[in-house]
């Protein structure tokens, strides 16, 4: 913090993102109100008659709330622990590959899915795990019986995490490389001294190096626990695997907004902001504890 | 950081934040009120008072519609037309000078819904356009969002309209009427006709099947299409009926549905019936669904049913049937439109229609359908309410019945034997028994060759048609597909109805009640599960008890008395 001038330059680089986030995020913020009204749009929010907590109440009575908090919680759970674990398991894997070429090479290639949206993606999926798909043409070599992976209420979650993983993997792993390329390499020659073969570096310097990052970025995914991915399961699921599948998000578009009960899908939303800034002040909290990183 | 920084910061974020708050909300602050003025004008109050008089000056509207597919024009001379520019389009403004432009554009159905809901949700609607049911109708009256058409209608609306609307006895445009004012255009509910089967017969003729009354019939002629493989798709590659996963039943006029097999056990899914005691019941919940389930499950085990019905989309059960992969679903009279398709992809392929599976007494049981399904609305606020009553007289009076110019009418008819639409609003007005009132008519036309006794343009194009498919029949030639599906739809099938033993149910309630708004959404979705979970063998038939139960205690029972309770009211 030498020169002043210096930092307004660089806040003014920041002003697009926060005009972003105050026109996006900011400014709707005060469509809450919406959650203790019932809201009818031609009225407004000044006309429409207040109704204290009656929409929070009739949230906890519906049969599906618990249901669809519990899908939601699962779903993005598994998703933050298998996304993790691949994630770093593909950065040591790739950091190992000493051809340079091909670790440019293979690192692009699984980055790429991250590009495509659920849209395609969604298609693209239905059609591999089909009836006719390949996949039920290998399991057909053994023997098995095909099986309906996208209409079946043991399947459709394990094929939400898989899909997902295999989506952000790639881009996940770029944290890895980069904090990888942060280890002092005068370590990795003092091990070679000591006669540490690939695999003990890695157990000894490499996974110790990265461990700060590690805690850090899971730490930093404990408030996605309420956000299992909307454009995913929105495009892949149908009637029959609600049960597993429906989340908070696609609950709300369809009651919220399809069927028009805009105060019952503002008070679903906000319960879910609710929980959402609980986890992010101890997500805070735990980072700091752990590796001396505050997020604010 | 320090003050004077701080400050600046503040600063230029207020700054940014009264921009964008000025940008919110600068939405309509001017719409000020021509309209009386234009009264004074003789030219405007022609155009603005009678069904058929042009505005002095265009006029323009935005219309949120129905998506068209106008590739299926390439190649033709209208290969560029588009929502704004085709025959409808140019129509309306070569006699009204009036001109749309497209606020949205859906495919009819779920999508289109959707929009409806996007565009009220945001509160800018289209100045006109047709919104799916009457609890919409409903929230866009509360929410004051529509303009009052009554004088519109009585000045604006042709004679005939007006006569087609009274055929229906009142039942059609009271459903729009609030407090006494008309809010909007209802559809005329044309009679569905029963449910139709509609069967690859080149399949049942290459294994020797009879032609299907009862529901064993059914069942034995597609596990033969499935099990011998007619069409050549490979060992167990042969699929099931086709059927919607999000409609199973219980929607009049319901494309791929099971109505037909659930009215068989005396089932009326998703309607309002009359217990015979002068109560409303809902038929999901009655006692007769379950045996009808447990034949539906049965048939789903046996491969009978699309073992992949719970994850397709409409394309997918389109492309199923007309790529011969699938030989049977149970639809509509029109049900030849949909696989028309499959004429151009394999010549052989021949579609039949069977009023089916009918029970011991050789008839079949269709529910009757909301008189009014949908509504055309115009925005409040928009300069010519009377507008919509004038496109209305115009496509579903002038163009049908009064037009004579011949080259427009080619136009048209060239439109339909590509079997596109166009018009920016799809709405129908017409005759109850409109599908099979001219059957006979037109019968005798086709054999004597002499269309003079045929009143509307639609029928004479029609006509042409007909007889163009019959001639290429006769001559050994290869049908056009369109002309095919028209002629399989609104003569063989329709004729195949008007003979058949056909019984109508009348259901008694098709509006919604207070707790409809907030427990409707959870009671729906608990029903399509059960449907889909019983159906596919997730769980037994015997669920169906534990869904009844849940589906009272969630608000059903409430409801139910409501109904009764609004019932009671009228």
């Amino acid at each position: 913090m030498k020169n002043k001038k210096d930092q307004t330059a660089f806040h003014l680089m920041l002003a697009p993102g926060m005009i972003f986030l105050i026109i996006f995020s900011f400014i709707p913020m005060f469509g809450i109100v919406m959650a203790f009204q019932n809201y009818v749009p031609a009225k407004g929010i000044s006309g429409s008659s207040w109704v204290g907590l009656d929409n929070f109440k009739f949230m906890l009575q519906i049969p599906d709330s618990k249901q669809i908090f519990a899908n939601t919680i699962i779903i993005a759970l598994w998703k933050i622990v298998v996304g993790t674990i691949v994630s770093i398991v593909f950065a040591l894997l790739l950091n190992e590959i000493r051809v340079r070429f091909a670790k440019r090479f293979m690192q692009t290639v699984v980055y790429l899915p991250n590009f495509l949206s659920w849209a395609i993606l969604a298609t693209v999926v239905m059609n591999i795990f089909s009836y006719e798909g390949p996949v039920n043409a290998f399991l057909g070599w053994f023997g098995i019986d095909p099986v309906l992976f996208m209409a079946s209420n043991t399947w459709f979650r394990p094929m939400l995490i898989l899909t997902d993983v295999w989506k952000g993997f790639g881009y996940g792993s770029i944290i890895y490389l980069a904090s990888l390329t942060a280890i002092d390499p005068g370590l990795y020659e003092a091990a070679s001294m000591d006669g540490a073969n690939r695999f003990k570096k890695l157990w000894y310097v490499t996974l110790p190096g990265l461990m700060p990052t590690i805690l850090l970025v899971t730490t930093l995914n404990l408030p996605n626990v309420l956000n299992a991915g909307f454009d995913q399961i929105f495009n892949l699921y149908n009637p029959l695997v609600y049960q597993t599948a429906d989340i908070i998000d696609t609950y709300v578009y369809r009651v919220g907004l399809v069927e028009r009960q805009y105060s019952l899908g503002t008070a679903v939303g906000l319960l879910r902001s609710v929980v959402g800034i609980i986890l992010i002040l101890s997500a805070n909290k735990l980072a700091q504890k752990l590796t001396d990183y505050r997020i604010f | 950081m320090t003050v004077k920084f701080r400050r600046t910061c503040s600063i230029l974020l207020a700054a940014l934040l009264s921009v964008a708050m000025v940008g919110c909300s600068k939405a309509d602050t001017s719409t000020t009120n021509t309209s009386s003025v234009k009264l004074n004008d003789p030219a405007w109050k022609e155009a603005m008072t009678t069904p058929f008089g042009a505005y002095p000056e265009t006029v323009t509207y935005s219309v949120g519609q129905m998506a068209t597919k106008f590739t299926l024009l390439a190649g033709s001379p209208y290969a560029k037309d588009n929502a704004t520019n085709n025959v409808w389009t140019r129509y309306f403004k070569d006699k009204l000078n009036v001109q749309n432009t497209s606020k949205f554009e859906a495919n009819d159905g779920k999508d289109y819904n959707q929009k409806v809901s996007m565009a009220i949700v945001s509160g800018e609607i289209p100045d006109i356009m047709v919104v799916p049911d009457y609890s919409t109708l409903q929230q866009l009256y509360e929410n004051d969002l529509i303009a009052d058409l009554t004088d519109a209608y009585k000045n604006s609306t042709s004679d005939r309209i007006k006569e087609i609307y009274d055929s229906y006895g009142g039942r059609v445009l009271d459903s729009a009427k609030f407090d006494g004012k008309l809010m909007a255009l209802p559809t005329t509910e044309i009679s569905h006709g029963p449910g139709i089967l509609w069967l690859r017969k080149d399949w049942m003729d290459k294994l020797g099947l009879q032609e299907p009354k009862t529901m064993d019939d059914i069942e034995h002629i597609i596990k033969e299409f499935v099990e011998k493989d007619p069409g050549g798709n490979g060992a167990g590659k042969t699929v099931g009926l086709v059927v919607d996963n999000e409609n199973v039943a219980g929607i009049s006029g319901g494309q791929y549905t099971f109505n037909n097999i659930f009215a068989l056990y005396g089932a009326f899914p998703k309607q309002w019936m009359d217990d015979g005691k002068g109560n409303a019941v809902y038929g999901s919940i009655q006692p007769e669904m379950k045996p009808a389930l447990t034949k539906l499950s049965d048939m789903y085990k046996k491969g009978l049913i699309d073992r992949q019905f719970a994850v397709r989309t409409g394309d997918d059960r389109k492309a199923l049937l007309t790529s011969g992969k699938s030989g049977s679903f149970i639809d509509n009279w029109w049900g030849s439109w949909i696989v028309a398709d499959s004429l151009k992809l394999n010549k052989d392929a021949k579609w039949v229609s069977y009023v089916a599976p009918q029970s011991e007494d050789g008839s079949v049981t269709m529910f009757t359908g909301n008189p009014s399904s949908s509504y055309l609305v115009v925005r409040k606020g928009f300069e010519h309410p009377e507008l919509a009553a004038k496109i209305v007289s115009l496509q579903y009076d002038y163009q049908r019945y009064e037009e004579k110019d011949e080259a427009t009418l080619k136009e048209f008819s060239d439109y339909s034997a590509l079997n596109v639409s166009g018009s920016p609003i799809v709405i129908n007005i017409d005759y109850y028994d409109a599908f099979y009132r001219n059957v006979g008519i037109m019968k005798h036309a086709l054999e004597t060759g002499d269309p003079s006794e045929l009143k509307s343009n639609n029928d004479i194009s029609a006509y042409h048609s007909y007889k163009s498919y019959l001639d290429s029949v006769k001559s050994g030639k290869a049908p056009d597909p369109n002309a095919w599906a028209g002629y399989t739809a609104s003569i063989t099938t329709a004729s195949l109805v008007e003979k058949s033993n056909i019984k109508e149910v009348n259901p008694v309630f098709f509006g919604s009640t207070a707790s409809m708004a907030l427990k409707w959404p959870t009671l729906s979705k608990m029903e399509l599960e059960m449907y889909l979970k019983i159906i596919t063998g997730d769980q037994t038939p015997d669920d169906f008890d534990k869904f009844v139960d849940t589906w009272k205690k969630t608000g059903g029972d409430l409801i139910t008395k409501e109904v009764n309770e609004a019932l009671a009211a009228k």
